[in-house]
């Protein structure tokens, strides 16, 4: 039977407590949830630039390429209320919105609903226009929680925790710093649905860096939205923003209250 | 030499497929592989074992025909509904010769086709057996269907195949032989209509074309459209329809019969003109990776008198999962005959032979439980059709109209 001496436990205790440190000093080096976002406003344009953001309006196509199905698409936000419609051949309008809190949205299929609780609480927060570098106002913690590879690039993968809800991971290049990825469960009327959109093709629009691809995948299908215009502090008319005669009727019904 | 190199070209082996047929072969069954919502039951069924049978097969097929027909074979293998490739040689069943539409409905009786609800003036009459299109007897291709398919997709196959036979080009004829109960065949000739309705696109969809009616039976209002499609003109109608009906109108009927689908989705939306409540689901659409609710989305304009739903055996997919939903609410009475029963949320991609492969992404189950594939949706009241009661009107919409009219109205129609 083998025993060991005790020098080989203390060489093997040594062992140990040097491969510790020197983990801990490693995991040290490691940048931070924070850092990384922080990293993120740095190299797309800084919090100046991003303290400057009243308003912004990005315009392009939408494809469904797997289904041959192609449309329009513009976005629009402003001091918290924000507008994005989506208009396809066969189907019409995608509508949604948010003005002064209430979140809705209207199209030809489902019909115009107002939304409610955990729905309403994300696209009021997506709405909000500073969003990106003011992330501590709606996000509990950031924390970095490993690395994946990215369209070919070594990423940082963070989870955000908003104050209610899912969390959000999104996922940074370590080369460039660039968000590329993200991910969650989206609330929807139908249920939780599994959510991932890619950024791409950044670039530099009055001093933001601004992904003019954006791929989103949800409920088994996926669409690509290629922006061929993007402008910052425009002015944008609040009757932009209003809510359409199909919502107006529903209001007064729903209490926008968020979820607990 | 000259013989020589002929010997040496015969001696070549022929040319294998071309590598976009194994290219589509890998693209289905990898499609398969990652979408499919039940892995476990997607093994059971043998799927990782077909790939080397049939890509084998694939990879020595002579023809894009008879590679496109094993890529089929192995699909058909899992005897689920909504996988469909469509291109080249369609079977026999799917083959039209245009689009023009005979001035007349088929219904299916024990495996034979009758005409129903002819147009005004178009020269048969209803409860006439169809014996012959263009001199071919169709009762060997209706018989060949019967021991390929079962119950109501039989049905539907075979009223299917008759309308394929019955068409050709809008403003051309047909010949045929046709037979009343007790009387001699006959032999006519019937001009063929254009096709009903407004042609709508979506996606890699062909031209469609939508044909949404809504009318008044007295103080009944009622709707019938043939495809869950075209939403900007479909939500209006039935909008249109509701709101016609607000005050004057002791029930409404939707008319569903021969509705194949189409949008999964507006099931939702349209049931929403009938249900005031929040929060109601028609049934759940159970994915790999998520399990999303057919919810109900209540409309502005909303009618709350009886609501009559007519099915039959072509009744599919979307319509199956609205007719279905709203039974399980409570909201409505269905009548007619078992729907399809092919009722899998699917999507249609193009395959790099240019075919357009639809396929399954998710199960349905009804709000009560039930997967509606394989199933479909009963009637709460059947109607039996028969060739004397064709031929004296429409049975289910009789027997809808007598179940709305013996209603006391318990609840008011709601003014918006």
């Amino acid at each position: 039977m083998l025993r060991y001496s005790g020098f080989m436990r203390r060489r093997a205790f040594f062992q140990l407590s040097a491969a510790s440190l020197a983990a801990g000093y490693l995991k040290a080096l490691e940048p931070t949830g924070s850092s990384i976002i922080d990293r993120f406003i740095a190299v797309t344009g800084g919090k100046a630039a991003y303290a400057k953001l009243v308003t912004e309006v990005a315009e392009g196509t939408v494809n469904m390429g797997a289904q041959g199905v192609s449309g329009t698409v513009k976005v629009l936000k402003k001091s918290g209320n924000a507008y994005t419609v989506i208009e396809i051949a066969g189907v019409g309008k995608l509508e949604e919105g948010v003005r002064q809190g209430i979140a809705w949205e209207n199209n030809k299929i489902t019909g115009a609903r107002v939304r409610t609780g955990e729905e309403r609480d994300v696209q009021v927060r997506n709405a909000a226009i500073d969003l990106e570098h003011q992330w501590r106002k709606y996000f509990v913690t950031a924390d970095l929680a490993g690395s994946e590879t990215i369209a070919g690039e070594d990423c940082y993968k963070v989870v955000l925790k908003p104050k209610t809800g899912e969390p959000e991971i999104r996922y940074f290049s370590k080369k460039t710093g660039l968000m590329l990825k993200m991910t969650g469960v989206m609330p929807t009327q139908m249920g939780p649905m599994p959510m991932e959109s890619t950024m791409s093709d950044y670039r530099e629009v009055q001093g933001l860096k601004r992904p003019f691809k954006l791929g989103v995948s949800a409920g088994g299908q996926a669409a690509e939205m290629t922006f061929t215009k993007y402008t910052i502090n425009a002015p944008v008319p609040d009757s932009a923003f209003a809510l359409p005669a199909e919502v107006v009727g529903l209001v007064p019904k729903v209490a926008s209250k968020p979820a607990k | 030499m000259l013989r020589l190199v002929t010997l040496l070209l015969l001696a070549l082996p022929l040319p294998a497929i071309e590598p976009v047929w194994l290219a589509t072969f890998d693209q289905v069954w990898q499609l398969v592989q990652d979408k499919h919502w039940d892995p476990v039951e997607l093994e059971r069924n043998g799927w990782t074992r077909l790939k080397p049978e049939f890509r084998a097969k694939v990879a020595e097929a002579k023809s894009p025909a008879e590679a496109r027909g094993y890529i089929r074979e192995m699909i058909q293998r899992l005897k689920l509904s909504h996988f469909h490739i469509s291109g080249g040689d369609a079977s026999e069943e799917a083959v039209s010769y245009g689009d023009g539409r005979p001035p007349f409905d088929v219904a299916m009786i024990d495996n034979r086709a009758w005409i129903w609800r002819p147009e005004p003036g178009a020269g048969v009459r209803a409860g006439t057996e169809i014996l012959e299109v263009e001199g071919v007897l169709l009762a060997g291709p209706l018989k060949r269907l019967t021991e390929s398919r079962q119950g109501a997709m039989r049905l539907a196959r075979q009223r299917a195949l008759v309308l394929a036979k019955l068409s050709g080009d809008p403003g051309g004829t047909v010949n045929l032989l046709t037979q009343a109960p007790g009387g001699m065949p006959v032999k006519s000739t019937v001009k063929l209509l254009g096709p009903k309705g407004q042609l709508t696109r979506f996606g890699f969809l062909p031209p469609m074309p939508i044909s949404i009616e809504t009318k008044r039976l007295g103080d009944v209002g009622l709707i019938s459209f043939n495809l869950f499609l075209d939403p900007v003109r479909l939500s209006p109608a039935f909008e249109g329809a509701v709101k016609a009906c607000k005050s004057t109108c002791k029930g409404f009927i939707v008319d569903l019969r021969g509705n194949p689908g189409g949008i999964g989705i507006l099931a939702m939306g349209l049931a929403g003109f009938f249900v005031t409540q929040p929060d109601q689901y028609l049934g759940t659409m159970v994915r790999r990776d998520s399990k999303l609710k057919f919810t109900v989305n209540p409309r502005a304009e909303i009618f709350t008198g009886p609501l009559a739903i007519l099915i039959d055996s072509s009744t599919a997919s979307t319509a199956e999962i609205m007719a279905g939903g709203l039974q399980d609410l409570g909201r409505a009475r269905i009548f007619g005959s078992r729907s399809m029963g092919a009722a899998l949320p699917s999507v249609i991609e193009r395959l790099p032979s240019g075919d357009l492969f639809q396929y399954p992404v998710a199960n349905y189950i009804s709000r009560n439980g039930k997967a509606l594939e394989g199933e479909g949706v009963l009637p709460d009241q059947a109607v039996e059709l028969t060739p004397a009661n064709l031929a004296a009107g429409d049975p289910v919409l009789d027997a809808a109209l007598q179940w709305i009219h013996a209603q006391k109205s318990v609840l008011p129609t709601i003014r918006r």
